[in-house]
């Protein structure tokens, strides 16, 4: 019997102080009774393999004690969705770009890796592992506080069908943001074109001087100054369209799809060509460039993560324009 | 459908008779592995690890009552259904004639449907 006591005091170490002895002696008298009957059948004493058959059959202590415990959660059913949409959305939003930040500067930077040697190498990840714990418990704090409130409103009753979101219709575009997208895309043509400059006038000890603009700038605006001006141009009409009939039809998400797919096309296309311009850039602005060479690769550099920013942004619009004709014709059928 | 998803099902189904079918027991007093016992032989076995906490949560909703006894030279907690107890049996007993009933009705026009 020595192995069912050693599984009474496993389960007894699981379960809360006031119901120990309580559901202790009701195991034990079950465990018993059960060994007794089994016993009766054979005839004669179970030995310590049966006996451990037996209670391998009963669970684990752990589980056994906790079937008595109630259910406790710190994130219910109800918000879980919501909570791992928030986990995910950080790790998307800022974890995983941070990380791939660490590993660029780690892999691709000569300089990054002189200027932390050894174990400060890896104090990068370290932080990012600790904000990533950070981030993880307060999320979670969060939500574990908001559980508590939303079961106690939930027993209260206390919600109001009224106050209810209105449903959101994926194919209508609100007056105001069309307003603010033709006014937009008439300042940038504006600017394309040549209607107004915003010089970068720079002064070095004491005497004032422009920056030249960057030739990857002046590349990108010779090779597509035409369809650029035409697919702003597209844009003012189409927002114009839609604040004139805010519900949208599958050829207008179409034609803003086409520009924000071909925008990339060409940022990509012309970043493509001056590669290793960019690359110098980094180097002079990371490297030992003083004065107006350093000013200039930060130019270069700011330019070029600015243009791969907007194709990313484009990207994701394209996307989204995607889908909403999926949604469209799914509303259709 | 996979026997996993049979199973899960039946447990589902079986799941929601098992405080029933223990009101029904303890209406004459038993002790646990006796319960566990009796129920079994009627086609309806618990595992302990179900059993007991659901005895404990109904004795604390008022249901049931307790009282360690030696018998056999032993101590045991036997259980019996508390006046309350008798009251919601009954209840309940009322409530799965209506649910047999209804099912009853359902399945015979749903094979009518089928055939």
């Amino acid at each position: 019997m020595d192995l069912v006591e050693r599984y009474l005091n496993s389960v007894r170490f699981w379960l809360p102080k006031e119901q120990k002895l309580d559901v202790i002696a009701e195991l034990a008298e079950d465990i018993r009774s059960q060994v007794e009957e089994r016993e009766k059948e054979l005839g004669h004493a179970l030995d310590e393999a049966a006996l451990s058959d037996l209670l391998k059959q009963r669970g684990s202590p752990f589980t056994v004690a906790g079937r008595f415990l109630p259910q406790r959660h710190l994130v219910g059913p109800q918000l879980y969705p919501i909570y791992e949409f928030v986990l995910k959305l950080t790790a998307g939003i800022y974890l995983i770009p941070a990380f791939l930040v660490w590993a660029g500067l780690l892999i691709f930077v000569p300089s990054y890796r002189a200027a932390h040697s050894g174990a400060a190498l890896f104090l990068g990840l370290g932080n990012l592992c600790m904000t990533a714990l950070t981030m993880f418990a307060m999320i979670t704090l969060g939500f574990a506080v908001g559980e508590r409130f939303q079961r106690q409103s939930a027993s209260r009753g206390d919600w109001n069908p009224r106050r209810l979101p209105a449903v959101r219709n994926v194919l209508r575009v609100s007056r105001g943001s069309s307003l603010v997208d033709i006014v937009a895309n008439l300042l940038v043509l504006v600017w394309w074109l040549g209607g107004f400059r915003f010089p970068i006038v720079l002064s070095f000890n004491g005497g004032i001087k422009n920056l030249p603009s960057s030739t990857l700038w002046l590349d990108f605006q010779s090779r597509y100054f035409v369809p650029m001006a035409v697919f702003i141009a597209a844009g003012a009409v189409l927002a114009l369209l839609n604040l004139i009939r805010p519900n949208l039809t599958p050829w207008r998400v179409g034609v803003r799809a086409v520009i924000d797919a071909a925008i990339p096309v060409m940022i990509f296309l012309t970043l493509g060509a001056h590669v290793e311009g960019i690359r110098a850039a980094w180097v002079a602005m990371t490297g030992g460039a003083t004065g107006p060479a350093k000013l200039a690769a930060i130019r270069d550099w700011s330019l070029a993560l600015t243009l791969g920013i907007i194709a990313v942004a484009c990207l994701f619009s394209c996307v989204r324009g995607v889908l909403r004709i999926k949604r469209w014709r799914a509303l259709q059928s | 459908m996979t026997n996993d998803q049979f199973d899960n099902l039946r447990l589902e189904l079986r799941r929601g008779c098992v405080p029933l079918a223990v009101l029904a027991e303890l209406r004459s007093e038993q002790y646990g592995y006796t319960l566990r016992k009796a129920l079994a032989e009627k086609g309806m076995a618990v595992d302990e690890g179900t059993l007991y906490p659901l005895l404990r949560r109904l004795e604390s909703h008022g249901l049931l009552v307790s009282d360690w006894r030696e018998e056999d030279k032993r101590p045991k907690r036997f259980y019996h259904l508390s006046s309350e107890g008798q009251r919601i049996f009954k209840q309940l007993s009322a409530e799965w004639e209506t649910i047999t009933a209804s099912l009853s009705q359902i399945m015979k026009e749903s094979n009518h449907g089928s055939r």
